[in-house]
């Protein structure tokens, strides 16, 4: 136990060292998807979020876009400061998805995932539409990024990828851990309860409805403050950033990394974006994302359908019987 | 219950049912298949709501209540066959159980986290489990129990949120002797704990020897009602199970 314990917290040491150094690592370009990586994992994790209670929705980018949209309009029309409109573009995320609850969960499986996608147009459509707040198809532009820091010694550009880098990272490390306290928590297992059977929850007493809204809202709002993180990086957005081509990334990184661990999601993206970015790139295929993804989803629900997570325990397994292997 | 009626567009399920249940007894309603019984059942537990008439329980009107609310009214009911969060373990099962028993909102989930089910909750799990006979199983998961155990688990987990009524679709369906002598000890202990049980059975054996009283449907009505020895009796519930009697002759 001491010993797992001890392991612990040398892999914990080690993942926050490589991801202060690595940054200094990479070049330029490469530091700037990184920014867009850090904040997909919380787009993703958010998603797994709404996910635990077996519900699918193909929804969840606009979400990311409400969130980008708030928090754009309030820093730029009401003069918030960033940061705090990125928590109020989570807010408006998550009662945005609070309304639609009403609707759209009056279904559930594969008609809350069609229910979904039309919200979702909806949504997009009106920020198409009014041109006024939300800047028509080419949506709006000159965001504010942070204010930069100039306390002293301490200077920071926020424009700099690997300062937003950090910044990111703060921000998704704790949305990481609210949503592991959340997930561990009573309200987890209700989730669960709700995913594997809601007759049989219902039966004991469980609001099934309130919890499915409860997870809606909550993913909602962090995929809302992913949105806001992308949008005063990027300081341009418009809504075709957010439709439904997206969408079918963050299901794939979900199906890919498997949904059934906290690490699956992660996992999924982490390796389809080293995979988009690294080796696409370097063979000249980045127009054949869409085909390339496609293939691997396919792939990955006729052969491994559990994801690369279900990978991981096996892995785990092999190193422990070749002997000695396991301490090295 | 008052004249509960139940329709499913043209067909009549349920017809003007009126049945009363004593508290702390064991009430069987039986009836041939197609009766009405689970569908009387459904909507008790609020699974359906009634097409009209009334239901009320401890001077309450729970009629057309969602089952979460009739749960939190201290009725609870069980579920034919496996039904059970196969995926989970046993005693998380249990554990979804007690989950009127908990305050639940965000902010103390995020205070709690993992923690949250340490005290007397566990305890009361783990007291559940053992008196259902599952107290080696905690850590399996409910997809792997044997049926019999499958069946106990779906009752400790209707005992777990601690109702004053359970309500027992089918108990000993598809069980064998054994098996069926088992549930009706465990049966007959809960109502020793106080807890009024409705159950609705096809096996007359278990039926007659359990139940306090009996309550006969046929065709969406009330047939007959009375103890276990007057029913056996009753010319109109033979007539109703094996056909009018001069057909029989």
């Amino acid at each position: 136990m001491a010993e797992r314990r001890t392991l612990g917290a040398a892999f914990a040491l080690s993942l926050v060292v490589a991801l202060a150094a690595l940054p200094h690592l990479l070049t330029y370009s490469q530091q700037e998807i990184l920014v867009f990586l850090v904040i997909n994992v919380l787009l993703v994790m958010s998603y797994r979020f709404l996910a635990l209670t077996g519900e699918w929705s193909l929804g969840h980018v606009v979400m990311m876009g409400v969130g980008a949209y708030a928090s754009a309009l309030a820093a730029k029309r009401l003069g918030f400061p960033v940061p705090i409109a990125m928590l109020a573009g989570a807010a408006v995320s998550a009662a945005v998805a609070w309304v639609l609850s009403f609707p759209l969960f009056r279904m559930k499986g594969f008609y809350f995932l069609i229910g979904s996608f039309a919200a979702g147009e909806v949504i997009r459509l009106l920020w198409k539409r009014f041109r006024d707040p939300f800047g028509g198809p080419k949506g709006l532009k000159r965001i504010p990024e942070i204010a930069d820091i100039e306390w002293g010694v301490l200077q920071v550009d926020f424009f700099n990828p690997v300062a937003y880098y950090y910044f990111c990272l703060a921000v998704v490390s704790l949305s990481l851990w609210l949503l592991w306290r959340l997930e561990r928590s009573s309200i987890g297992l209700t989730f669960h309860a709700v995913h594997w059977h809601d007759g049989l929850a219902a039966s004991v007493g469980v609001d099934t409805r309130r919890y499915r809204t409860l997870a809606l809202v909550v993913a909602s709002a962090f995929a809302g403050l992913s949105g806001a993180l992308f949008a005063h990086y990027v300081g341009a957005i418009n809504p075709t950033r957010f439709n439904i081509e997206e969408m079918v990334y963050v299901l794939t990184w979900a199906i890919v990394g498997g949904t059934a661990t906290f690490y699956g999601p992660i996992l999924g993206v982490v390796m389809l974006t080293v995979l988009n970015e690294v080796v696409l790139r370097k063979m000249g295929l980045e127009q054949a994302r869409p085909l390339v993804y496609g293939a691997i989803l396919i792939a990955f629900v006729m052969f491994l359908p559990r994801g690369l997570e279900s990978v991981v325990p096996r892995l785990a397994r092999l190193r422990l019987r070749r002997p000695g292997s396991a301490r090295a | 219950m008052e004249g509960l009626v139940k329709r499913f567009g043209g067909l009549v399920a349920v017809d003007g049912l009126d049945l009363s249940v004593r508290r702390g007894e064991i009430r069987g309603l039986i009836g041939p298949n197609g009766a009405g019984k689970t569908t009387t059942f459904n909507v008790i537990s609020g699974f359906f709501a009634p097409s009209s008439g009334r239901i009320v329980y401890r001077a309450r009107d729970v009629t057309g209540l969602a089952m979460h609310r009739v749960a939190a009214e201290g009725l609870v009911r069980t579920f034919q066959h496996s039904t059970l969060f196969l995926e989970m373990r046993v005693r998380d099962n249990v554990l979804v159980g007690r989950h009127l028993q908990h305050r639940r909102d965000l902010f103390t989930a995020l205070r709690q986290g993992g923690a949250w089910s340490a005290a007397e909750d566990r305890e009361r799990v783990e007291e559940i489990l053992a008196f259902f006979g599952l107290a080696a199983y905690g850590d399996a998961l409910a997809a792997e129990l044997p049926y019999g155990a499958q069946r106990a688990l779906g009752m400790a987990v209707a005992l777990a949120a601690e109702p004053d009524m359970m309500l027992l679709d089918e108990p000993f369906a598809g069980m064998n002797p054994e098996e069926t002598r088992r549930m009706m000890e465990l049966v007959a202990a809960l109502r020793a704990r106080g807890i009024t049980i409705l159950l609705v059975e096809h096996d007359m054996q278990a039926v007659m020897g359990l139940c306090d009283a009996i309550s006969v449907m046929n065709f969406g009505r009330l047939l007959a009602e009375g103890s276990p020895a007057e029913i056996r009796r009753d010319p109109k519930v033979v007539e109703a199970y094996l056909g009018s009697s001069h057909h029989a002759a």
